[in-house]
């Protein structure tokens, strides 16, 4: 009988075989991914049964914690990308390896179909056995969990999502390393190219990261910055499905997070599928046992490898140089680039030529990666893209935020993130102008101040904040800047005193998350803290409270009454969360902590506070003071005239005055500022002195945690003269 | 019919095959020799349409080779280091190529294995050289395609299954017209079996003759002359590709025909005078040498 004649089965039953024999590998993939998936699946959820009677929890909360721990294996938490990275790998150097041998080439090539025929049929043997294997295991996975009453139809459509981005995944990671086989002609070359494809686009793309961040003064560390290109960077840069609700909301946030990061991978796995196809119509079977088979990629190879290594070689001479940073050291961070790049391009060179003796081939690649590497050290230097100057164009602006780090205002959720948007979340100023004025003028002041602190000088110059202009286009850009004090108070009290950014750099306005849910806090506590006095009260009305300050701030808050006056009081609120109450445990999971400045005219507030009780009036009282300490951290100087480099560069013995008379420690009350509630408008540098500090000793603890002491400064201009005469 | 047109194959800076036209006819064993690095293997693996020509055309049947599946389902090929599927045994190997080649024979093969003593169940990875050789040959047997080429397959069987092969390739060569092409360094088993040898040296081709014509076209005349101008006027006008001379005896090998040689000697009077059947071993040896492989030069430096 000839094949002719062969019946469907017989067909089956032989590329079964073929499979076996030739995708291996698809057994110890299937046997890691039963084992993650459904043996994973089993062992957590037990777990979750035993944790709930050993705790006490009760049937909701075991219900949520079956549902999450489903989500966690199969959902875009899992780590079964791992697995499936694995597969992707190995099927691809199982069914393409024969490139790199001879007896193999002579064997597929010499059979009735085409380098075309033989590229498609290797690719549908990976797909579907993978597929094949992906789904048989989480469908079982799926009994499983279904078994264990852990699955609904929200967990299941996470779980299919993921699933789905798996099969991308998959493709992008097989189609790198299919690229990586077809572009070398040995084993080892084709796992090293594979290494550096997958990690190429994510390693200088946190490379130039590091280099915004070591060269430009207005960048901002928290910029959220996106890596492209890269699959791995976008499996592992949407890694919290745990933060979200199991319901349509958080299946639509689900999709909504890894959306992006998809159709990136997608994009990468097309384009290289492309050059796939056009390196295989060049790819010869003489090119078996060549390191790399085309010039031109190696040339690319080479200097790409050489940039990168050049550029770490940079980021690590800052690393290591961080702390005593100056000027003089940019050339030495160019030498070591320099250095690094050459050094690398012996190392690739070696490996290129398989020959350790060969070393120092391939000059001209070198010299134009040193090219290359001494460019970016200039563009990045000169700040020759005009980084750090960058403002938009107004038109092309929809809204901006002017963001500080100060406030506090934060409710943990669960595994700790805070729910609450952040100013760059809420913020929304439309008076775009005045705003890229502002931030002209802070980008200056800050290029200013980082011209000087490279130069060992250092000064208090302004406030430090993030501009975020929301371009028209979609896109957001971040800067940093540095407000100075002495900028037109007109210009900034357009922006400080507006609607729009009140309601955006405060957080009581977009509190309704709390205010729906301060019914389910337990242990929530009020307190009202001025420079010496702390008082608390656990039964209290939130959204009046919040209704309360956000009258004040509408009415009375304004840059003229925050530049030149410190917070009289602070209001802390804290609570444990929903979750601890649900989990029915005494451990501490989840709280909120929400700090309130309160400034002497916020009557609203005040009268809130005195109706619970909990308000003191801000007085440095005699009555509680049992002395005061002043410090003269520079005796024989004047802080605030003198370059603070200078100070700081000496050092100097403090001299310490005690007081204890009733009338030293009055002058000293009536001209001491309490500054220990921060605020980012405050002029510290023109309203409070630097020189001297000054400790009050109480003769009782005023606080619940019995401090007996609190730190002040003095007015600018206000320091008594006695204090002058005994402390200098 | 395979006609190979004035085909060039360059590796970096090597020039593999050169400038070499070869046509292998229907029916006939063609056999390939050629020194070490002469281009057999590269110039196989064009015939196959594993390699593409730098330049020139590989046509079988009067139609291209190269990435044409159409071609190749008439060509199996067995290169000289075998490669099976991982941990596969004949039978599963068997099963492989049934779904390539659509005249895969498997009852045959599981016969003809049977008849060798190849157990079908076993693995191939711990059969010895020979055997994997011979489950080789019997794939490509079974098949069925009408051309078998084989790079050195030869080399390493027992005599008694070279001979059991050699009667198989016959038998299908009488039956459904089999092509053999086979390469070799064995030039005594290549002259057993091949109707047609191609000659290759340093890529190019030194002579593509059948195995007949090339015996008649040359001579090998062992001689005495009575004095050295008897010995020119014999050898004057005659192509001499290889004197030996030891005493006075010369044994001569001579591009011409039986008469024509005779009729030149018969000039010079020789005193002793008797030609030589020709090995294809002596004729490999005298073409080579012609164009500067002297074996002579391996020994004597």
């Amino acid at each position: 009988m000839t094949s002719a004649n062969l019946s469907l089965a017989e067909k089956i039953k032989n590329h079964k075989k073929y499979i076996i024999r030739t995708l291996w590998t698809a057994i110890i993939g299937f046997v890691l991914m039963a084992f993650y998936y459904i043996v994973g699946n089993v062992l957590m959820l037990s777990r979750s049964i035993n944790y709930a009677k050993m705790y006490n929890q009760t049937a909701e909360v075991l219900q949520a914690e079956k549902y999450k721990t489903v989500v966690r294996i199969m959902g875009t938490d899992q780590l079964g990308f791992a697995i499936i990275m694995f597969i992707a790998i190995a099927f691809a150097f199982q069914g393409f390896a024969y490139v790199f041998d001879q007896k193999k080439i002579d064997f597929f090539l010499s059979q009735p179909t085409t380098r075309g025929q033989r590229l498609r049929q290797n690719y549908y043997n990976a797909i579907t056995t993978f597929v094949f294997i992906h789904v048989l295991v989480c469908a079982l996975a799926f009994i499983i969990a279904a078994a264990f009453g852990a699955l609904n139809k929200y967990v299941l459509m996470i779980c299919l999502i993921e699933m789905l981005r798996s099969l991308i995944f998959f493709f992008a990671i097989y189609n790198i390393s299919v690229l990586a086989i077809l572009l070398s002609g040995t084993l080892p070359v084709a796992m090293l190219l594979n290494v550096f494809f997958l990690g190429v686009t994510a390693v200088l793309g946190y490379e130039f990261i590091g280099f915004k961040r070591i060269f430009f003064s207005t960048y901002y560390y928290d910029t959220p910055e996106v890596i492209y290109a890269s699959p791995l960077y976008d499996r592992l840069s949407v890694f919290n499905s745990m933060n979200k609700s199991l319901d349509m909301e958080g299946v639509k946030n689900t999709i909504v997070e890894i959306l992006p990061g998809t159709i990136d991978t997608l994009v990468v796995a097309i384009v290289i599928l492309i050059l796939i196809d056009i390196s295989s119509r060049y790819r010869k079977a003489e090119h078996a046992g060549k390191t790399v088979c085309y010039l031109p990629f190696r040339w690319l190879l080479k200097v790409t490898c050489c940039v990168i290594a050049g550029m770490a070689g940079g980021l690590l001479f800052h690393s290591i140089y961080d702390y005593v940073w100056n000027n003089n050291m940019y050339m030495g961070m160019l030498v070591a680039m320099l250095i690094s790049t050459v050094l690398a391009a012996f190392v690739i060179e070696a490996i290129l030529e398989n020959n350790f003796r060969k070393f120092a081939k391939g000059g001209a690649q070198t010299v134009m990666a040193l090219a290359l590497v001494a460019l970016i050290f200039v563009i990045f230097r000169g700040d020759l893209l005009g980084y750090d100057s960058y403002v938009p164009d107004a038109k092309k602006v929809s809204s901006c935020a002017l963001i500080d780090d100060s406030s506090t205002f934060q409710v943990y959720y669960e595994n700790g993130y805070p729910y609450i948007n952040t100013q760059g979340d809420n913020m929304y100023l439309t008076n775009v102008n005045d705003i890229i004025e502002i931030s002209k003028i802070g980008m200056k002041t800050l290029k200013e101040n980082h011209i000087r602190t490279a130069n060992g000088e250092y000064s208090d110059s302004g406030r430090y904040m993030h501009v975020l202009y929301r371009l028209k286009n979609g896109k957001k850009v971040y800067r940093t800047i540095c407000i100075p004090y002495d900028i037109d108070s007109a210009l900034i009290s357009r922006v400080v005193d507006s609607e729009e950014y009140k309601h955006g750099a405060f957080n009581v306005f977009h509190d309704e998350k709390v205010r729906k849910e301060i019914d389910n806090l337990k242990d929530k506590k009020l307190t009202y803290s001025n420079s010496i006095v702390s008082k608390s009260v656990n039964e209290f009305d939130y959204a009046m409270l919040s209704d309360a300050y956000r009258k004040d701030i509408e009415e009375n808050y304004s840059y003229e009454l925050v530049s030149n006056s410190l917070p009289i009081g602070s209001i802390t609120f804290d609570a444990s969360s929903t979750y601890q109450r649900l989990m029915n445990t005494t451990t501490t999971i989840g709280y909120a902590v929400i700090d309130l400045n309160v400034y002497e005219n916020y009557t609203n507030t005040i009268s809130y506070l005195k109706k619970c009780g909990i308000y003191s009036e801000n007085t440095l009282d005699v009555k509680y003071i049992d002395s005061v300490v002043v410090t003269n951290l520079y005796p024989g100087h004047d802080a605030n005239t003198e370059p603070l480099n200078y100070l700081y560069s000496e050092d100097f013995e403090n001299i310490e005055k005690t007081y204890t008379d009733e009338a030293s420690i009055k002058e000293i009350c009536d001209n001491a500022v309490y500054n220990g509630f921060y605020d980012v408008w405050y002029n510290y540098r023109d309203n409070s002195d630097n020189q001297y500090m000054i400790e009050f000793i109480l003769k009782d603890p005023k606080d619940d945690f019995g401090t007996k002491n609190t730190y002040c400064s003095f007015r600018m201009g206000k320091v008594p003269d006695f204090v002058k005469a005994d402390t200098n | 019919m395979i006609e190979l047109l004035d085909i060039i194959k360059r590796f970096d800076d090597i020039t593999a095959v050169n400038h070499v036209s070869l046509n292998v006819a229907d029916s006939q064993v063609f056999g390939l020799v050629g020194t070490n690095g002469a281009g057999k293997s590269t110039l196989l693996r064009m015939v196959v349409g594993i390699i593409r020509p730098d330049s020139g055309i590989v046509c079988v049947d009067n139609r291209p080779v190269y990435d044409n599946p159409d071609v190749k389902k008439d060509i199996f090929f067995i290169s000289d280091d075998q490669y099976f599927l991982p941990n596969s045994t004949p039978g599963e190997m068997a099963d492989y190529y049934e779904e390539i080649y659509s005249s895969f024979d498997k009852l045959r093969f599981f016969k003809l294995c049977n008849g060798f003593g190849l157990d079908t169940e076993r693995r191939i990875s711990s059969f010895s050289k020979g055997m994997k050789k011979q489950v080789s040959i019997l794939l490509g047997i079974c098949a069925g395609t009408k051309y078998l080429i084989c790079d050195e397959t030869f080399d390493g069987l027992d005599p008694v299954v070279r001979q059991g092969v050699k009667s198989i390739l016959a038998a299908e060569m009488t039956d459904r017209g089999l092509t053999p092409i086979i390469s070799s360094h064995n030039l005594r088993e290549l002259e057993d079996i091949c109707d047609h040898i191609g000659l290759l040296h340093q890529g190019g081709v030194i002579l593509s003759e059948d195995l007949g014509d090339m015996k008649l076209r040359m001579q090998k005349v062992q001689c005495v002359f009575p004095s050295d101008d008897d010995e020119k006027k014999a050898l004057e006008g005659l192509e001499v590709m290889v004197h030996d001379k030891r005493g006075r005896l010369h044994t001569i090998t001579i591009r011409g025909e039986r008469s024509e040689i005779e009729s030149a000697f018969k000039r010079g009077n020789p005193i002793f005078f008797e030609i030589l059947p020709l090995s294809l071993e002596e004729i490999f040896i005298s073409e080579t040498e012609v164009v500067g492989y002297d074996i002579r030069k391996f020994i004597l430096g």
